[in-house]
């Protein structure tokens, strides 16, 4: 992933602190993997990545059923987390209970519009080949946005079929 | 009803006293039944309203009335102020449809009437799967969908795709009713109480797990409800208060927000 990515996706979630009661926000790719974060340090990467697996699961259940989810809300006792799907990857964003969805709704829709296009790039399969871990910007150590480093790459490297494997799944038509 | 005229009489032929008490209130008896833990049908007259309560071991576990089944038709009877208490014969149900402890009906109960919200407790009855949500404005004098034949048979159907159950959590002051057409209803321990089809029971209780654990692990504890809209549907999950899970599939046309803001969504 290059810098350029990281300003635009990390640029894309800070805008939605402009929003009181959102309490952080993250991009997950379709294979389940953190794209970006904007989220407090007290939830690891490990944490996050383990969230990206349930949340893209969870949307493949509804698939299952024949609903292809373009948002899903899930309400909890005093949080929500609001995840919207992008053409590759969810956006998803913690909230209060007391959040001004028409307004979250709409700052999701404009972070969505400026994240797709990165997302649906490293979406890609020839993304997943030519990113590397040294085009990753390191994490900062505190507050701001951070960008995990990629998955690593696969064992064999000498198929570039293999190679391409984790992220040229599709599902009706979308990667995933 | 001027006078309180409420008998409880046992089953003909099966010995013990019969009485006739003037007084009593339905939750009262109510739960004498489940005291006793008694295992029969109970019809319950207010005017001309009839309803059915199923009792078995110390616990309400049907209720039928003109208009309902399940927990909803329960509220509705536990709603009457007078009328008459005796047990009948009728169908016995297939399998429980009501999870809520009887204490937690009563509860319900008081709640509702305190509040005053509404002067009878009948709740739409959707149509058979795949019901459209509607919402009536206030008033509207019924916002009742009754289909006879459907909730009749429902009792004694056989196995194959289950009907709605009215979903009584979405009135508000002005009288306005929602109707969530649940399209499974799964029990905290995973059985399938209803469902339209196995598949969305399945997808249902992994999606409920699926929340809880995001929510873990997140840090966001007591996973409630969930709506998931695509283009031309949504689904809706919440928890029962036993932990169980209900789910509804609407049209995305169709107006939730009295359902959403009962829920949290």
């Amino acid at each position: 992933m290059t810098g350029q990515a990281t300003s635009t996706l990390g640029a894309g979630l800070g805008s939605l602190f402009d929003l009181p009661g959102v309490y952080g926000s993250f991009l997950v790719t379709p294979a389940g993997n953190v794209a970006a974060r904007a989220i407090p340090e007290i939830l690891d990467d490990a944490t996050l990545s383990e969230v990206g697996g349930r949340i893209i699961r969870l949307g493949d259940t509804f698939e299952t059923i024949g609903v292809s989810p373009d948002l899903c809300v899930v309400r909890y006792a005093e949080h929500r987390l609001y995840v919207k799907t992008l053409p590759a990857g969810v956006l998803c964003i913690v909230t209060g209970s007391e959040i001004s969805l028409p307004a979250l709704r709409m700052a999701a829709n404009l972070v969505a519009r400026k994240v797709a296009p990165e997302m649906s790039r490293l979406a890609s399969p020839a993304s997943s080949q030519t990113a590397v871990p040294s085009a990753v910007v390191p994490r900062a150590s505190s507050g701001g946005f951070a960008v995990p480093p990629p998955p690593p790459p696969p064992p064999s490297s000498s198929s570039t079929a293999t190679a391409a494997a984790p992220t040229a799944r599709m599902y009706r038509g979308r990667p995933i | 009803m001027a006078s309180e005229d409420l008998a409880l009489a046992d089953e003909p032929g099966t010995g013990g006293f019969s009485a006739r008490l003037q007084g009593a209130s339905l939750w009262d008896l109510v739960q004498m039944e489940c005291l006793a833990r008694t295992h029969r049908a109970v019809r319950v007259t207010n005017g001309a309203q009839t309803g059915v309560l199923f009792f078995d071991a110390g616990r309400v576990i049907h209720a039928e009335t003109a208009l309902a089944f399940g927990e909803t038709a329960a509220m509705e009877i536990l709603s009457w102020q007078s009328g008459s208490f005796d047990p009948c014969q009728s169908a016995w149900p297939r399998s429980p449809t009501i999870t809520t402890a009887t204490e937690g009906l009563l509860l319900k109960a008081a709640q509702g009437r305190d509040e005053g919200r509404r002067s009878s407790n009948l709740v739409a009855f959707p149509g058979r799967g795949g019901a459209l949500a509607t919402v009536n404005g206030p008033g509207s004098e019924s916002p009742l969908l009754v289909d006879d034949k459907d909730w009749e048979s429902e009792v004694t159907r056989p196995a194959g795709p289950s009907i709605g159950l009215g979903f009584d959590a979405n009135r508000r002051d002005s009288g306005a009713v929602i109707d969530l057409p649940i399209a499974a209803r799964v029990a905290p321990n995973g059985t399938i109480i209803e469902a339209v089809d196995d598949d969305l029971a399945d997808a249902v209780a992994y999606a409920g797990r699926l929340a809880g654990l995001i929510g873990e692990l997140l840090g966001l504890e007591g996973f409630r409800a969930l709506e998931c809209a695509s283009k031309d549907e949504r689904v809706v999950i919440y928890t029962e208060e036993d932990g169980g899970l209900v789910a509804g599939r609407v049209p995305a046309a169709a107006d939730v927000s009295i359902l959403r803001e009962r829920l949290g969504l």
